[in-house]
This record gives C-alpha cells, sequence and structure tokens, in this order.
C-alpha cells in the first residue's frame, strides 16, 4: 500500500515535470511562468519585456512599465 | 528486483520523454552568458580543473548536444543515487542488526555466518527501496531548473563527483572529491558529506578525509581570491543567514508540494516575522531530528546531508539566494528518504 502511494506520487512528479520543463523552452515562456508566480518582483517584468521586444514592442513597453512602477513603489532595483 | 540496472534505464527512458521539449531547437534560455565565449577556446581552461566547463567544451566541439548532455549526466546522477541509497539502507540494516545481536551477548560462530547471508539477502531486497529513491530523485520537479538551466552544468557535474566521491573506492573518492571541488566552489562540503555516508568504513577510507581537507583549503584560499562576487551581498551577516533560510525553507516546501516554481523567486517582499523566525525554526527542526537518531536514524542522515549540501549558502555571502537549481545536491538527503519510506 505505503508502495502504491509512492509509485502514484513518482507519476504525479513525472507530469508535473514534464509541465513545468515546458517553460523552459523559451524565455518569452519562462518569464510568462515567473510572472504568474512572482508579480510583485519588478525584475520578472524587466526580463518579460526583454523577452517579448522582438514580437510585441507594445506588450515589452507595457512590461517594462510595470517593472518600473513596481521598482519605484518598493524603491528596489529594476534589473539583475 | 533483480535488475537495478534495466528499471534505471526504464527510469532514465521516462527522463528523456519528460525533458523531451528541451531536446530540440531550444537555444539559450535564461543564461548567464559569462561562460558561452570561453567555452570556444578549451586550451585556456586547462588550468583550472573544471569539468563542468570542459564538458561544456566539449558540447561546443562537437556542434550541440548542450541540453541532452545535462538530461543524461542527470542520468547518470540517478544511478549514483541507486548505488549510494543502497548502501546506506544496508548499512542502516546491518547497524540495527548488530545491535540487535550484541543485546543478547556475544554471537557464536553459526550465528555470525547467518547474519552475514542475511545481509546478502537483504542487499537484494534493498533494490527496490533504492530504486524508489533514485525515481525521486531523477522525477521531482525541483530538478528541472538544474537539468534544463545550462549554467546548472555545474551543479550537475560537481554533484555527479559528490556521488561518486561517496560511493567509489577510496583512491577514486579522493579524485572524484578534489575535482568536484574544483568543478563547483558548493562543492567544499564533499569533505563532511564523505565523513556522513563513509565515516563508519575502514581505516583506509579514513585516508581520504584529511586529504580532501588540505585539497579543500589550498583550493579555496586561491578560489575565494580570484572570485571576490562571493561576498558581495548587500545584507550583513546575521540578515543574509536569515534570508537564506526564508529561502531554504521555500524551497523545502517545493520539494513536499512541487507547485508555484519559478526562474526568480521574491526574496524582496518577505514579511519580517518569517525572516525573524526562519532560523529559529530551522534550529528547532535540526534539534528535533537530533533527538530521533537513534529510532530514525535514516531521517537524521537525509537531514543532514540536505544541511551540509545547502551549508555553502550561509558560508559564502554571494548577492543570491537559494534557487531552485542549488536544490541538486541536496535532492540527494531528500531522495534518500523517500527510499527509506519505501522499504517493506
Amino acid at each position: 500500500m505505503k508502495r502504491a502511494g509512492l509509485i502514484l506520487l513518482l507519476a504525479v512528479w513525472l507530469v508535473l515535470t514534464r509541465h513545468r520543463v515546458e517553460d523552459w523552452t523559451s524565455n518569452l515562456r519562462l518569464w510568462r511562468s515567473a510572472v504568474r508566480v512572482t508579480p510583485c518582483l519588478p525584475r520578472v517584468h524587466a526580463n518579460l519585456s526583454l523577452a517579448l521586444r522582438p514580437i510585441d514592442p507594445i506588450a515589452s513597453s507595457r512590461e517594462l512599465a510595470t517593472a518600473k512602477a513596481i521598482a519605484e513603489e518598493h524603491q528596489c532595483v529594476v534589473l539583475r | 528486483m533483480r535488475r537495478p540496472a534495466v528499471t534505471w534505464l526504464l527510469l532514465c527512458g521516462l527522463v528523456l520523454s519528460a525533458y523531451g521539449p528541451i531536446l530540440h531547437g531550444v537555444g539559450l534560455i535564461y543564461e548567464d552568458t559569462h561562460w558561452w565565449s570561453e567555452i570556444w577556446t578549451p586550451v585556456t581552461l586547462a588550468p583550472t580543473w573544471d569539468l563542468a566547463h570542459w564538458s561544456l567544451s566539449l558540447n561546443a566541439w562537437l556542434g550541440g548536444g548542450f541540453h541532452l548532455t545535462n538530461v543524461l549526466i542527470h542520468c547518470l546522477n540517478g544511478w549514483l543515487v541507486f548505488v549510494l541509497v543502497r548502501r546506506l539502507l544496508l548499512r542502516e540494516w546491518s547497524a540495527r542488526r548488530w545491535r540487535a545481536a550484541m543485546g543478547l551477548g556475544l554471537p557464536a560462530a553459526e550465528d555470525l555466518t547467518e547474519m552475514l547471508h542475511d545481509q546478502a539477502a537483504e542487499g537484494e531486497r534493498m533494490a527496490l527501496p533504492a530504486l524508489i529513491a533514485c525515481a525521486a530523485f531523477l522525477l521531482h520537479p525541483i530538478q528541472t531548473e538544474a537539468v534544463a538551466y545550462l549554467s546548472s552544468r555545474w551543479e550537475l557535474v560537481s554533484t555527479s563527483l559528490l556521488l561518486l566521491a561517496c560511493v567509489a573506492p577510496w583512491p577514486l573518492a579522493l579524485i572524484a572529491g578534489v575535482l568536484a571541488m574544483t568543478t563547483k566552489a558548493s562543492a567544499m562540503v564533499v569533505v563532511l558529506l564523505l565523513i556522513l555516508v563513509r565515516g563508519d568504513s575502514v581505516w583506509g577510507d579514513l585516508l581520504v578525509f584529511p586529504a580532501l581537507l588540505v585539497s579543500a583549503m589550498t583550493l579555496y584560499a586561491d578560489r575565494f581570491g580570484r572570485l571576490p562576487y562571493l561576498f558581495l551581498s548587500p545584507y550583513g551577516i546575521i540578515e543574509y543567514a536569515a534570508r537564506q533560510a526564508v529561502a531554504i525553507w521555500r524551497m523545502l516546501a517545493l520539494v513536499v508540494v512541487p507547485w508555484g516554481q519559478t526562474v526568480d523567486h521574491d526574496w524582496i517582499n518577505v514579511p519580517g516575522w518569517a525572516v525573524a523566525l526562519a532560523i529559529p525554526a530551522l534550529l528547532g527542526s535540526i534539534v528535533e531530528v537530533y533527538r530521533r537518531r537513534q529510532t530514525h536514524p535514516l531521517l537524521w542522515l537525509s537531514a543532514c546531508w540536505i544541511l551540509l549540501a545547502l551549508a555553502p549558502r550561509f558560508v559564502i555571502r554571494a548577492p543570491e539566494f537559494v534557487s531552485e537549481h542549488h536544490m541538486y545536491a541536496p535532492m540527494v538527503g531528500v531522495a534518500l528518504l523517500v527510499g527509506s519510506w519505501g522499504r517493506s
């Protein structure tokens, strides 16, 4: 019973790993997922802005503006 | 479980399928590019004995396969975890058996023969829990950052060498231990980890420890001088340790519930109470696990491995806190714990 539970747990981990690996297929996906998890961190918005710049300059500017707004609010640094 | 190698190969197949999306056509993702230009000139790297850098240079020379190499090293580490966990489970079983036998007085020769026979049979039976530990190490979602992020090649290779140092005969263990330290600064804990998992070995093995200690001191006297960024944190010693403890709690929570993974955790907006409580909670947990070391020796061993593997993060005040890829080596301790639960 205990081993069956462990095998089920391992199967869940496998699915979650596969799901997470998808985020690592491009900078855009990686930083989009980061913004979902840590929306109050200016650095992730700034990095998403960089990833968006070649494909969607308007969305890129919006993300950069968000990063600056959060940074000013928290008086911290925007970029790594 | 007579054929652990076959099961391990099946697990490698699962790992390759899980990491399939990054194996084709994925370029540099969120990379520190400081090493990217250097790997094309491998000759200049020779004096550093940095095997991770060499492996990246080899990828450059072969014209690719960067991510595939990461996944293959991860699979290899899974096998080393299997070997180590089986050995540790068997050691714990033998210690329990000896304690029980000695409690009844000195065992007779026939009893000793029977115990040795039982030990061989138990070694076979320990294969399944050790494979469960191997699967936990290979499949846990927190490992994705270390495997998918190319700059984590250092984590992967230094962990390979750490594990090799733990399971290999002593001359090879010494070489692997020194190479682990030359590959990544945080592998300086190799001496302590070896004492933890090989401390009861024959005296020949113990010669490795002072040799590694001298090597570590020599290497780090040189390395810390060359890498001043390692001590550039804006926080003071105590606040840095407290925030690092918060980060460790967050990572341990992610190990238990691997949901909410991110490449950049928010350590800026941490509530003051969490910073204040993190170190006392960590110390309290250590004391509690220590008190149970007689009844739960594998829990104690796992906790020691996790904390020792993370200890350099407290000593070296780098301008970053523990992130998911830093959990790669500590996950060996988690795998041991999962393996111990998998015993019948």
